[in-house]
């Protein structure tokens, strides 16, 4: 078989056998209405690795069999499923989580490296220390127990929690 | 790259070349048959070994495909009494599936002891056998992969003990091909002993994969790629295009076409690698409740010390804990002389302890001063009734119904332990390495997990060898040049060509020997880029 048509299969191959993604939870599990009768779905937001870095998602749907997850707490890892046509669920708790991606470009003509940006988030709970500062208006903006995710530098990205989109 | 021996070494740089080769089948499947092990080290009795080479019709062609794929060969034997009949044949037993075919090659000036191995694996499927009685010919074809296609390496699944931190890669690549391959002896010779590269955690275990994804998994954490040569002995190749050249031709003598082919395979021009950190990751939850108690304290038991834990089994650790007084041991107490203090002892629960000594001892003070008091008091005079009263034993009886009451005093308090649970995970890290001045829309990036690579130097050194791997892929090239028996899958070889030299990364090899002509040895392989070296 001529090696590209044996890498094309052997792409589609690896897609078909692509395992579950891991990714971590940026909110409590909550109850959301979910469709026009308001029917409730036990959602979360999380934060996985993709392909062009670490991204939020939000209101990702719990599988149906998974009552642990109800009291999963903020920052537990979890192990998500993807359809075939794209759609996530959270489909239980695991074992890692999404980590920092270092990203660096080469120049083939020297085989030299260059560093580019680092991308790290992690989300947790804004502190009390932090409140003020997270929104230029300062004490009052943000909640008490707010999830924030932050970047690599500890710097607020945005708050997750409450809210979401 | 093959050692061949110095005799054929020193013939094959000169022109009198005169090729050989030889077709040894044997038979490994009847009882007292040598092993695969034997037979590799060339210590297999001839009473189960057949040469076949003089009854080879047409030559035979070894093909090597590489990129993991088993080597295979097919050629064609007959005679004119039917030998080969697979069913009837005089030499059956060799013409069945499984049998061991050995091809290896040299030279008519050199002993047959010191040709070099080029093919060493089983008859796979059913042998083909033709009588054609206008022909008047008897034919077998057969067919066989090299040890790359072995069923056991390829299918079955093993878990494989547990090994510890700083255990060289080696060692658990040695182990998998000893325990789930079998292999000893020489056929492991050509398998480095130390690969330099370390285990970061405690424990390390590979599990529910077959041997050959196993050896496959831990060596593409350093750019290599395991196979079996020509003897079918285990053996390793880099897919690291930096390094040096395995052989470097001077000139073109031996070259007899190089061609640039039309290719529109899309290659990748960028490469992800996700690993496992090395170091665990302990992620603080939010600050929650972590245990409660009622802790309940008397006379009789002024102090009372409870130990709590974050977890039944003990095993739940937090930090950061604190204590949460819901309802004091002195609500029910005067004077809240009751005393609670907490100590985290360890990670996994602390300490609650309470009492009220300072409160008893400050109300048997009370009360025996007061009865001393008592007793030296004067009594009164109470002159309407002619009576005197004592008015110290009223105090005293008062004050014994106080120290009563003191001894019948119950309390207690009921507190929450706060704090942090950590939870341990594993964190991925992971590190693109993209073709500089590549626009966005045009990547086309490859991804690797493997968790063998723990380390970000580790990630950086995988993702350049691999992306400057991917890369030359668009630049294939195809040589034929005179059969040179020292390359391999895997090789680089340098041709002089124009004003830049021609590094050749080898993919794969194809050569046809036939009778009475040099062969020529066709190579797939693609081109280094410059910068690379």
């Amino acid at each position: 078989m001529p090696r590209d048509q044996f890498r094309l299969l052997m792409q589609e191959f690896h897609r078909a056998e692509e395992p579950d993604k891991v990714g971590q939870l940026a909110s409590p599990v909550i109850l959301l209405p979910y469709d026009a009768t308001g029917a409730l779905m036990p959602v979360a937001h999380v934060v996985m690795n993709t392909p062009t870095g670490i991204t939020l998602v939000c209101h990702v749907a719990v599988a149906a069999n998974n009552q642990e997850m109800r009291h999963a707490a903020l920052g537990s890892p979890v192990r998500l499923k993807r359809s075939r046509t794209g759609r996530l669920e959270i489909v239980g708790l695991d074992k890692r989580a999404p980590g920092t991606l270092y990203n660096y470009t080469l120049n083939l003509s020297t085989a030299v490296m260059t560093s580019g940006n680092v991308s790290a988030l992690t989300t947790r709970v804004v502190n009390l220390g932090e409140l003020a500062s997270v929104t230029s208006v300062g004490f009052g903006q943000t909640p008490l127990a707010a999830v924030a995710m932050y970047d690599a530098s500890s710097n607020v990205v945005t708050i997750v929690w409450p809210g979401g989109v | 790259m093959r050692t061949l021996a110095p005799a054929l070494a020193t013939v094959m740089l000169s022109p009198q070349r005169q090729p050989a080769w030889q077709v040894l089948a044997y038979d490994v499947l009847s009882s007292g048959a040598p092993t695969m092990s034997a037979i590799i080290a060339g210590s297999a009795t001839s009473a189960f070994q057949l040469n076949l080479t003089p009854y080879v019709h047409g030559g035979v062609t070894v093909e090597e495909p590489g990129d993991k794929r088993a080597a295979h060969i097919t050629f064609t034997v007959s005679d004119h009494l039917g030998s080969f009949d697979p069913a009837s044949g005089t030499y059956a037993t060799y013409m069945q599936q499984h049998q061991v075919v050995h091809i290896t090659a040299g030279d008519t000036t050199v002993p047959t002891s010191q040709y070099v191995g080029l093919f060493l694996g089983h008859v796979r499927g059913q042998v083909g056998f033709t009588i054609d009685r206008q022909a008047l010919r008897y034919e077998t074809t057969l067919s066989c992969y090299n040890r790359r296609a072995v069923p056991r390496y390829l299918k079955r699944r093993f878990t494989s003990q547990s090994y510890g931190n700083a255990v060289d890669f080696a060692t658990i690549c040695l182990d998998v091909a000893r325990q789930e391959m079998s292999l000893s002896g020489t056929e492991l010779t050509r398998f480095p002993g130390v690969l330099g590269q370390l285990t970061q955690f405690s424990t390390n275990t590979i599990a529910d994969l077959s041997p050959l994804e196993a050896l496959d998994k831990i060596l593409e954490a350093l750019g290599l790629v395991c196979d079996f040569d020509g003897d079918g002995r285990l053996r390793v190749y880099s897919r690291d295009l930096r390094r040096a050249p395995d052989k470097v031709f001077a000139n073109l003598n031996l070259i007899a076409s190089i061609e640039h082919p039309q290719a529109d395979t899309e290659t990748y021009n960028s490469v992800k690698i996700i690993g496992l950190d090395k170091n665990i990751t302990e992620l603080e939850q939010p600050e929650q409740a972590l245990a409660r108690a009622t802790i309940p304290v008397g006379f009789w038991r002024p102090m009372h010390t409870v130990d709590v834990w974050w977890s039944n089994d003990r095993s739940l650790r937090a930090r950061h804990t604190v204590l949460s007084i819901e309802s004091s041991v002195n609500n029910s107490l005067i004077l809240g002389l009751g005393t609670e203090s907490y100590t985290e002892t360890s990670e996994y629960g602390g300490r609650i302890s309470i009492g009220i000594i300072g409160f008893l001892l400050s109300l048997i003070a009370l009360i025996g001063v007061t009865l001393l008091a008592g007793a030296y008091l004067p009594d009164a005079l109470n002159l309407t009734a002619v009576q005197t009263i004592s008015v110290g034993r009223v105090i005293q009886s008062l004050t014994i119904q106080l120290a009563l009451m003191t001894v019948a005093t119950q309390s207690s308090g009921v507190y929450e332990v706060r704090g942090v649970p950590i939870l341990p995970v594993f964190q991925e890290i992971s590190a693109t390495l993209t073709v500089d001045g590549t626009p966005d829309y045009l990547v086309n990036q490859k991804e690797i997990t493997n968790d063998w690579v723990s380390t970000q130097e580790h990630l950086l050194a995988l993702a350049l060898v691999e992306l400057i791997f991917e890369v030359a892929q668009s630049s294939p090239r195809n040589v034929s040049l005179v059969d040179d028996l020292t390359l391999e899958v895997g090789d680089m070889i340098q041709i002089p060509l124009g004003a830049a030299p021609l590094r050749l990364w080898v993919e794969s090899l194809r050569r046809t020997m036939t009778r009475d002509q040099v062969p020529l040895l066709d190579i797939t392989g693609f081109k280094v880029p410059e910068g690379a070296f």
